[in-house]
Formats: C-alpha cells, structure tokens, sequence
C-alpha cells in the first residue's frame, strides 16, 4: 500500500534526525535534539512525562512497549530515561564524560503493533515539545503557542516567562498579534478590547502550562490562583 | 579473549547487568595490568542510546547500529571482533544483543567465522514474562536456546508464586542453564557475577 505523507514531515525528519529501522516485527524510531546548557533539571521531568504519554499512546493503539529510552548528554553529566511500558525509571550520571562537544538528547522508542508512520508522529511531537520547553525556560528565548479558549476562540500567544509554583508550572504570555481568529463568531464583529491596545501597554496573560499534551497546552487559572502567584510575579 | 553474550528481550536488563559484570571483570584483575574488558553494543535504533550511558560510566565501547548481528550485521560483528583483537587485544569481550536478537546465532557466528567459543547469558524479565511469553514466543523460547546461564530478572517486582511459575517454565525451556534469580538495580552477588564470568 502507498502511504501519502505531508512533505512538511521531511522537514520535521532532518531537523529531529529521525530514522526508524524494522526488525523482527518491532519498529525502533529514532531521534534527537541540539540542547542548550544545564537543562537536566527540567528535562527529567518533561521526559518522564512524555514517556508516560507515550506508553498509554501505545496502550491506546494496542500496540506492544519494546523498550523507549532517552539519553541526555551534557558535559559531565547525563540523564537516563527508560521505560517498558509501565514506570518510568530514570538514572542521573555524575561525572560523566567531560569531552562532550555538544549537549544532545538521543530518544528511541521501540515498538510493536502500531503504525510506523503514527509513532514516527509522536516522536516528533515529544522532540517538538522539548525544545519549545528548552527555550521558553532556558533560552529565554519566546515560544509560539495558541491558546483556545471555552468559546472555541484561538489566540495566538507569546510565552515570555514560566514560573514553578506549589508543583505546577505556569506561564506569563501575550497576545502576539493584535489580531484573533473567531472560529464560531461572524468574521468582522468583535466587541474585544485587545484589538485596539497599543503594544506598550500590553498585558501580560497567566496561564497554567500542561507539558503532558504533546506539544505543551495553555490553560486558564482561577482567580485565586492568580492571586497566590502574584505575589511571586510581582517580585521577578 | 573470553567471550560472553548477554541476550535477553528488550528491556529485560542487559545493560544494567553489563555495568556490574564489566565492572567485576575489572576488579577481579590480578597482576601489573588491569584487565582489559571490551564491549560490543548492538542496537537496532539508529542511534545509540545503551553506548552512549556505558561511555557516560567511563567504558569504551564499539557499537554497531540499526540492525541486528545476529543476522543482517553479522559481518560487522565479525569485523568489529577483528578490530578489537588488532587494538587491544583483551581479556574479556562481552557483547550485548539487540533485545531482538537470538544470541545463539551470534555464538554460531562467531564459532563458524572466527573458531571463537562464547558463553551465552540470557536474560529474563520476570516483570513482563507473563505480557511477552505468547505474543512473542518464537523471539522469547529461541532466546533461551543454548544459553548457558538464565538470569530472572526485576525480581524485586514480581511475587515469589508467579516467581516460582516462570522458573518451572524456564526449567522446560532450558533445562541445562543454570538459573539464578536477581535484580539488575541492585548490587549482584560476587557469586553469581562469577558464574557468569566462569561458568
Ligand atoms: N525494578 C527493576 N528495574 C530494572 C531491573 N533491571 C533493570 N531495570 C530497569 O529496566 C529498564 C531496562 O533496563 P536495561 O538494562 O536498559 O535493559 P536492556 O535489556 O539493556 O534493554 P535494551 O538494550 O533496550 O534491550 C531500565 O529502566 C532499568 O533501570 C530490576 O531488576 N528491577
Ligand atoms: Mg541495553
């Protein structure tokens, strides 16, 4: 049978490095990332939860865990991350090897019972979440996300800044265009406010951050949450 | 050069088990020198992830990739083999199977290509035997031919009745290994590490 693929996925396939081999029925699908500096911390749990996601996917597809193990390479330290289709165990390395031109992180996951082309996806998904999370919280650097909201509306945000609190994580975001979609209003009738706000007075939308969606999710606090993180905001 | 397969299915314990023997093998050195212990790696990911922790924990490792040696890569294994006597010249080679592989057709290899005797050490997950047993029986019984040791392993994990009902369907399978219980997240016996060493 011909399988039709999205030729957006060739880019997706080098940019992860993404290679799978079939052999005695189970498929190995392999990928890996470029990191930036000391991110074990925030790796091992964002990993954790994307193996976790990963088993009940196959679980889901009546498929059949091999082995899915992660290695994160830094100078000096390293990350093990393994499952086989219940816990997730992890191991951390201390005085690894020091000669590490590059910090990586190598993920495989071995399989039987699915489609290649279908686990393939959920590899990118996890790598593609990573490296969302690696630069919101470590580079810095924005990260492009839509939020939808009750109503079905999308806005397209900017995350600037990601605080731990009380064992969750939340987001500072703003809206990046002046501009939303309405998916179930009439195009041109808009009563928000947002539209008309210059861009120096901003605001700045906290959200509660999901890393267990593939690809990280936004969602909405609670007025009491806001307030117990304000004070926490206020003072960064 | 002594020889040792570890075998066994994905995820049954390979590489935690392959730290501690390398490390015993390394200990037990008498003499001058430090025992000289090579290890093969073989994955069927196109990257290596099992290699890249052994190097972590301060090993060298030649690793073949993305296919299996016991059959499609069984040249590169005997090159690899070729080049390890060239370089270093050790005392032990252990080599860890694919979690696919048949770890007596990589004996057979090495007997036929290169006159080699291997011992083959087989892991058992005793964790998932009940979950891989039928679904993957031609994989799981032909990982037990031949092996000379059979490992239970994840005993930490499993009751001892359900314990007691794998050994007696190991027994079945491979009457002649000999058989030991473990867990491969916890120090292994000295004896048992001998065992596997010299049988
Ligand atoms: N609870 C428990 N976990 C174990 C034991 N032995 C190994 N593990 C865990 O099981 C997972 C797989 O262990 P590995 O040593 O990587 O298994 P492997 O056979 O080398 O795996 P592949 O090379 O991928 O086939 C890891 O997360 C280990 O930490 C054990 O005795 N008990
Ligand atoms: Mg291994």
């Amino acid at each position: 049978m011909v399988k039709i693929i999205s030729s957006r996925k060739l880019t997706k396939r080098r940019q992860y490095q993404l290679q799978t081999t079939v052999h005695e029925g189970a498929l190995a699908v392999s990928g890996g990332l470029h990191l930036s500096e000391q991110s074990l911390s925030s790796m091992t749990e964002t990993l954790e939860n994307a193996l976790h996601n990963l088993n009940n996917w196959v679980l889901v597809n009546r498929g059949l865990v091999g082995h899915i193990k992660g290695f994160v390479q830094l100078s000096g330290k390293a990350l093990m991350v393994s499952t086989t289709g219940n816990e997730v165990n992890y191991q951390i390395i201390e005085n690894g090897e020091t000669d590490v031109k590059e910090n990586t992180l190598s993920l495989t996951a071995i399989v039987f019972g699915v489609d290649q082309l279908a686990l393939e996806e959920q590899l990118i998904m996890i790598l593609e979440s990573l490296e969302k999370e690696e630069k919101m919280m470590l580079k810095n650097e924005a990260v492009m996300i839509d939020y939808i909201d009750d109503e079905g509306v999308v806005y397209a945000m900017s995350i600037i800044k990601y605080v731990d609190f009380g064992g969750k994580r939340f987001v500072l975001a703003t809206e990046r265009t002046n501009h939303h979609t309405h998916h179930h209003h009439d195009e041109g009738v808009c009563n928000c406010h947002e539209h008309h706000e210059s861009l120096q007075d901003q605001h700045l939308y906290v959200f509660e951050w999901l890393s267990e969606v593939p690809g990280g999710k936004l969602i909405p606090v609670n007025d009491e949450t806001l307030e117990a993180l304000r004070s926490i905001l206020d003072a960064r | 050069m002594k020889i040792l397969i570890l075998g066994g299915f994905l995820g049954s314990g390979k590489t935690s088990v392959l730290l501690q023997l390398a490390r015993y093998l390394v200990e037990q050195s008498t003499g001058d020198s430090p025992t000289r212990v090579a290890i093969i790696e073989n994955e069927i990911g196109q990257i290596g992830i099992d290699d890249k922790l052994l190097r972590s924990c301060g090993y060298t490792v030649t690793d073949i990739f993305s296919g299996c040696v016991c059959c499609s890569l069984n040249s590169d294994l005997i090159s690899g083999i070729q080049e390890i006597r060239k370089e270093t010249d050790p005392q032990w080679l252990v080599i860890e199977a694919t979690g696919v592989a048949f770890p007596d057709k990589i004996a057979e290899t090495l007997f036929k290509n290169l006159g080699l005797e291997s011992r083959i050490i087989t892991l058992v997950d005793a964790k998932r035997w009940q979950r891989i047993r039928i679904p993957l029986e031609n994989l799981i019984i032909g990982q037990l031919n031949d092996a000379h040791l059979i490992l239970l392993n994840k005993t930490d994990l499993v009751e001892e009745a359900e314990l007691l009902a794998i050994e007696s369907e190991l027994q079945e399978l491979n009457d002649a290994a000999r058989k030991f219980r473990i867990s491969g997240i916890r120090p292994i016996e000295a004896a048992i590490l001998q065992v596997m060493a010299h049988g």
